[in-house]
């Protein structure tokens, strides 16, 4: 096991993963049921007209669609380099340790008691509240739970992620059980809905999350770095870390509130992004953060396309496509690591 | 000059009393070692310093501040500390681990890179820049943590007034690795840093450090030079066995032979 590292210069990885977003987001826009050219693409983007509904499709439904991807791939991208940063373990995930659940929740209550007499808008701020609120319900119960001083066990994270969803999925039952038919309605509509409920109100105001963890990203870098040394060593560096550790769980729950308030619940993502990152350029945070927002807002976009362009001209559910690739990641994750899970 | 004053401490934790009224005080460049058998209270006193436990009463004063009051980030500044246990399952490698000790201080990629080389060349792990952290045997991995405490507070320049706690640093070493980690941190303290730590070793505490402190049951029955600690008297009363303690034919330092059994 004595293999001096491999690992890709950073400047190479940048300009990789910049490209593949790049690449990602005109192949979204380009391909679905009816599939563009890139010169139209590139048109209907700058605004010529085009023949026929090209440019319509492009600017009423994929365009967004597109931007919701990519701006939700990056939140949980970042999310689960957060979280694994946090329970200073790779394994953790928003799905996986009950967050989405939570934010589910929370996000249905909000359907079923508030956000019925507002505004469309005023409405889907409401959802993102109660699934923030959810969210980091969950995650701060999973983490005063399973973590101790010598970081966090893997299994009771993981039990503790069952413990959760089984609760929230409960909670849920309860509501479609005292739901009137309105309600129902409402609930169900919600639930189906993925990336296909795509505008650009939601594309903007899941933006708006992004920016905040984008811009805390860089203050984070240095303290979540020293936290994976322990939490003690972490505070002999200097690091305020419960104010580390607050601000981390805040954040993961806005993050992972807007992505399911908007786009639904979408699992994996956060797993697989910052795990192949670390492959690629090593674990510290200064280039993982990034890294991971660029990785997940392609692997959404991609996901996404091959979700429109498989089973043409329907769709499936994005989650599904995530979760197909993310869950024999996980198992084979697992599985490399069962030695040393404590 | 002391520059570590701990007064009076008492410390206990869910009511049980683990430390009562100590009383030690650190040279700058002074070597001070704490023994005493498992459960006497070492490392509490250590985690006491390094403010990771809250004493019940009793004061740590350092460089003429209360500790308590030193707000973190002035305070890594100024002391750095080797835990017993470090967990660390990402794979940084060995330099990213030592450079992490540079955190607390803004003095550039430059003058960091070269404090951490000089830092792994002082104990020895060279060798293992590139390397990733979890391939590394137990010893290897905890010389690189002891590169990374020293390279958090290896100038002068960045901290007049420094300090070195160090809980087992040469557990999992083996005996060329213990006398040159012990050796490395003896040339620290000499360049002007108070070092207190606990060694479970008492032959290598008594040939490196200048003062010993032997506590039992939480309270500190012993303190002074090598020669002085370390008679059979006292350890056989303070660990409840029977040692034989002879002089190191070169050196003349105390050499603790374990209970003869035969």
């Amino acid at each position: 096991m004595s293999q001096p590292c491999k690992r890709f210069a950073p400047r190479l990885a940048w300009l990789a993963l910049l490209l593949l977003l790049l690449l990602s987001f005109m192949a979204a826009v380009a391909f679905g049921s009816v599939d563009l050219s890139i010169t139209q693409v590139l048109g209907a983007l700058t605004g010529q007209p085009l023949e026929g509904y090209g440019a319509a499709i492009v600017q009423s439904i994929r365009l967004p669609r597109a931007l919701l991807a990519a701006v939700v791939g990056a939140i949980l991208a970042i999310s689960g380099a957060y979280l694994q940063g946090l329970f200073r373990n790779p394994l953790a995930d928003p799905s996986l340790i009950g967050v989405t659940a939570g934010a589910s929740v929370g996000a249905s209550l909000a359907i079923v008691f508030g956000a019925a007499g507002l505004g469309f808008v005023s409405g889907l701020s409401l959802v993102s509240l109660g699934a923030f609120a959810g969210g980091l319900l969950a995650v701060w119960l999973v983490y005063k739970v399973s973590s101790s001083v010598n970081g966090t066990s893997v299994a009771t994270m993981l039990l503790m992620g069952i413990a959760v969803s089984a609760l929230a999925a409960s909670l849920t039952g309860l509501m479609d059980y005292f739901a009137d038919n309105e309600m129902l309605r409402r609930l169900s509509l919600w639930r189906m809905g993925g990336l296909d409920g795509a505008d650009y109100w939601r594309a903007s105001m899941a933006a708006a999350i992004l920016v905040i963890m984008l811009l805390s990203m860089a203050g984070f870098s240095r303290g979540l770095n020293t936290l994976l040394l322990g939490e003690s060593q972490a505070r002999h560096l200097g690091i305020d870390v419960e104010r580390l550790k607050t601000r981390l769980i805040i954040l993961v729950a806005a993050g992972v509130g807007v992505s399911v308030a908007m786009a639904g619940s979408i699992a994996f993502v956060g797993l697989v992004v910052p795990h192949m990152v670390r492959l690629w350029v090593g674990p510290d945070h200064r280039l993982l953060l990034p890294l991971s927002a660029l990785g997940g807002a392609s692997l959404l976009l991609l996901a996404d396309t091959a979700a429109r362009v498989v089973v043409a001209p329907t769709e499936l559910p994005v989650g599904l496509v995530t979760a197909i690739l993310g869950a024999p990641f996980f198992i084979s994750l697992l599985r490399s690591r069962r030695d040393t899970l404590r | 000059m002391n520059i570590l004053y701990v007064d009076d401490l008492s410390v206990s934790i869910a009511g049980r009393k683990l430390l009562s009224n100590i009383n030690l005080a650190v040279n700058v460049g002074e070597v001070v070692c704490i023994i005493g058998p498992n459960g006497a209270g070492k490392t509490t006193l250590l985690r006491t310093i390094s403010q990771d436990l809250t004493p019940d009463n009793g004061s740590i004063i350092f460089n003429h501040r209360l500790l308590f009051e030193m707000p973190p980030q002035v305070r890594a500044r100024h002391i750095a500390v080797l835990t017993q246990h470090n967990p660390l399952g990402f794979a940084f490698t060995g330099l990213e681990v030592v450079a992490l000790g540079r955190t607390p201080h803004s003095t550039g990629v430059a003058i960091d890179t070269e404090i951490c080389h000089a830092a792994m060349a002082a104990l020895d792990v060279t060798h293992l820049t590139e390397r990733l952290y979890p391939s590394l045997s137990g010893g290897e991995q905890q010389r690189i943590q002891l590169a990374r405490v020293l390279a958090q507070i290896w100038r002068a320049d960045d901290a007049q007034a420094r300090l070195l706690l160090l809980d087992e640093p040469v557990t999992s070493l083996d005996i060329g690795h213990q006398y040159q980690l012990m050796q490395a941190v003896r040339a620290f303290a000499k360049s002007g840093v108070a070092v207190v730590m606990t060694v479970h070793d008492m032959t290598l505490a008594g040939a490196f450090a200048d003062r010993l402190i032997a506590l039992k049951q939480g309270a500190c029955i012993a303190e002074g030079d090598p020669q002085q600690v370390l008679t059979e008297a006292l350890i056989n009363d303070v660990f409840a066995t029977k040692v034989t303690v002879i002089n190191h034919p070169q050196t003349g330092k105390p050499v603790v032979l374990g209970a003869n059994t035969l």
